[in-house]
């Protein structure tokens, strides 16, 4: 499963940061997500999926998720 | 077969003779979702009411509806003044050019990322040792000035009003001021020239603080604006200033409070949940779990939040046209049974809990982190200091708020421990 941050729709919310900590912080100088882990174990796969279910701007998008032996979370920076 | 030529209103009628009028009124001295809501989830989730200053509007109550509807802003707007005079809660609309409300998305988030730094898990985190310390001198003062207390103003309102103030830096001295701004904000029958005459003595009340931010600038949320203000209006404009800065006063202690105030009233009557929470008040993360469904139970207020159709949405398999005028019950989705099973019973593991009462899309609230930790240390610090605490008077005789706020609950709440 993949998991992509669309940096430019987040608001800060922090919500991913209460989901699964050890995968997202919020960056010091405006609270955007980032990414601090891009190959997290997949123990932490329902955490994240959490993360992403809980995001109240849906800043995040998942791809291949029928995958789950694999877990990649990437930020990306383009407008959406 | 196809469509494209005929009649597009495909909205569906609600199952009754007429449209139901919009706000459901609630039972006397209760904090109980009115049963409207989830009979209108289960039958017609796209049900239109009739609002109290006229006209009709459309009620989402599902929980699918209400986050679809709140996170597509291109589609389904907040209301702007050009859209006229179009059905609503309030005696005249509320809308202010300029707010964080009416301006485009896109400026909504240029604006909003200018102090969210401000509200991050982290720096919630980092305020957490200041309010339990807060908290428990607020709990110091009631033993001092003996029982029965009113744990609304003595200390559901101080806490919020301390950490706003703080974070905002605004003097905690004017709270009385702030506390008549929330009222004004919240009120739904202000009118327009009301309105207008208590924005113009906000705005006189903040500019000196302005000055003296600009003369002296601070690391508050005020002075963060400031700075950035003086950028030029590319950043950010007066009028944006102005009316940022002012509904974070209002917004900072209102619905905390009234989120404690609330929970305590319905907890003081649930014995065993209430003893469910003390059991957690040395782990945090199982007072959190709770403090999380607390929030997904505890009703604020009576109505929706509007939006307005843009362009054609489908909810619930149904076509929705431009210039409808959309209630989203928050609360309502709150107690949909597709996302919350059992929406009915408070299970304080509940994982996972998507509640909606921050709201959803890009209006969500900007404080719940600071929302989340001040009513887990409001709960943690009221139980392990006085965990006897309970209701001074029957439930029927707390005496309650006046029903022209758009926020419901308890006014005082007396308790002795």
């Amino acid at each position: 499963m993949r998991v992509i941050a669309y940096t430019q729709k987040c608001i800060a919310s922090g919500n991913c940061v209460l989901a699964c900590s050890d995968v997202f912080e919020q960056r010091d100088s405006d609270g955007t997500v980032h990414i601090l882990n891009e190959r997290p174990a997949l123990a932490l796969l329902k955490k994240v999926r959490q993360a992403v279910d809980l995001c109240p701007n849906q800043v995040f998008t998942i791809e291949d998720e029928a995958n789950q032996s694999e877990l990649v979370v990437v930020e990306n920076d383009q407008a959406v | 077969m196809s469509n494209e030529q005929g009649v597009n209103i495909q909205v569906q009628d609600v199952q009754q003779e007429a449209p139901l009028h919009f706000p459901f009124p609630l039972a006397d001295h209760s904090l109980e979702l009115p049963k409207e809501y989830t009979e209108l989830q289960a039958k017609c989730p796209v049900a239109r009411v009739k609002m109290p200053y006229g006209g009709e509007a459309l009620l989402l109550t599902r929980h699918a509806d209400v986050t679809k509807t709140a996170n597509d802003a291109r589609r389904c707007g907040n209301i702007l003044g050009s859209d006229g005079d179009v059905p609503r809660q309030e005696v005249a609309s509320r809308t202010r050019e300029g707010s964080l409300f009416t301006v485009t998305p896109e400026r909504h988030n240029q604006i909003r990322r200018l102090v969210t730094q401000a509200f991050t898990v982290k720096h919630a985190n980092e305020m957490r040792p200041g309010v339990v310390a807060l908290t428990n001198r607020l709990i110091d003062e009631m033993e001092l000035k003996g029982q029965p207390a009113d744990l609304y103003e003595d200390y559901a309102i101080k806490t919020p009003m301390a950490v706003i103030c703080e974070l905002l830096g605004i003097p905690y001295e004017d709270e009385q001021l702030f506390r008549e701004w929330g009222r004004d904000l919240l009120s739904r029958t202000a009118t327009r020239e009301e309105q207008q005459e208590r924005w113009e003595k906000m705005v006189q009340y903040i500019t000196p603080l302005i000055e003296k931010e600009r003369a002296n600038p601070s690391n508050s949320v005020l002075g963060m604006l400031v700075k950035n203000r003086e950028q030029g209006d590319d950043v950010l404009t007066e009028q944006e200033m102005l009316s940022f800065a002012l509904g974070l006063v209002a917004a900072g202690f209102e619905t905390t409070s009234t989120s404690f105030t609330n929970s305590a009233f319905v907890l003081f009557q649930s014995p065993d949940l209430l003893e469910q929470l003390k059991a957690r008040v040395d782990d945090e993360d199982a007072m959190a779990s709770a403090i999380e469904e607390i929030l997904r139970i505890t009703l604020l207020g009576a109505g929706g939040r509007p939006r307005i159709v843009r362009e054609e949405v489908e909810l619930s398999g149904i076509r929705v046209p431009p210039g409808e005028v959309l209630m989203l019950s928050f609360f309502a989705g709150n107690k949909d049974p597709e996302v919350f099973p059992d929406p009915n019973v408070v299970n304080f593991d509940r994982t996972p809990n998507p509640i909606l009462s921050f709201g959803r899309g890009i209006h969500a609230c900007l404080g719940q982190q600071l929302a989340r930790m001040e009513m887990q240390v409001l709960w943690t610090t009221l139980l392990k200091r006085l965990p006897n605490v309970r209701l001074a008077v029957a439930p029927s005789e707390v005496p309650w708020r006046s029903n022209d706020s758009a926020t419901i609950g308890p006014a005082h709440l007396p308790v002795v421990w």
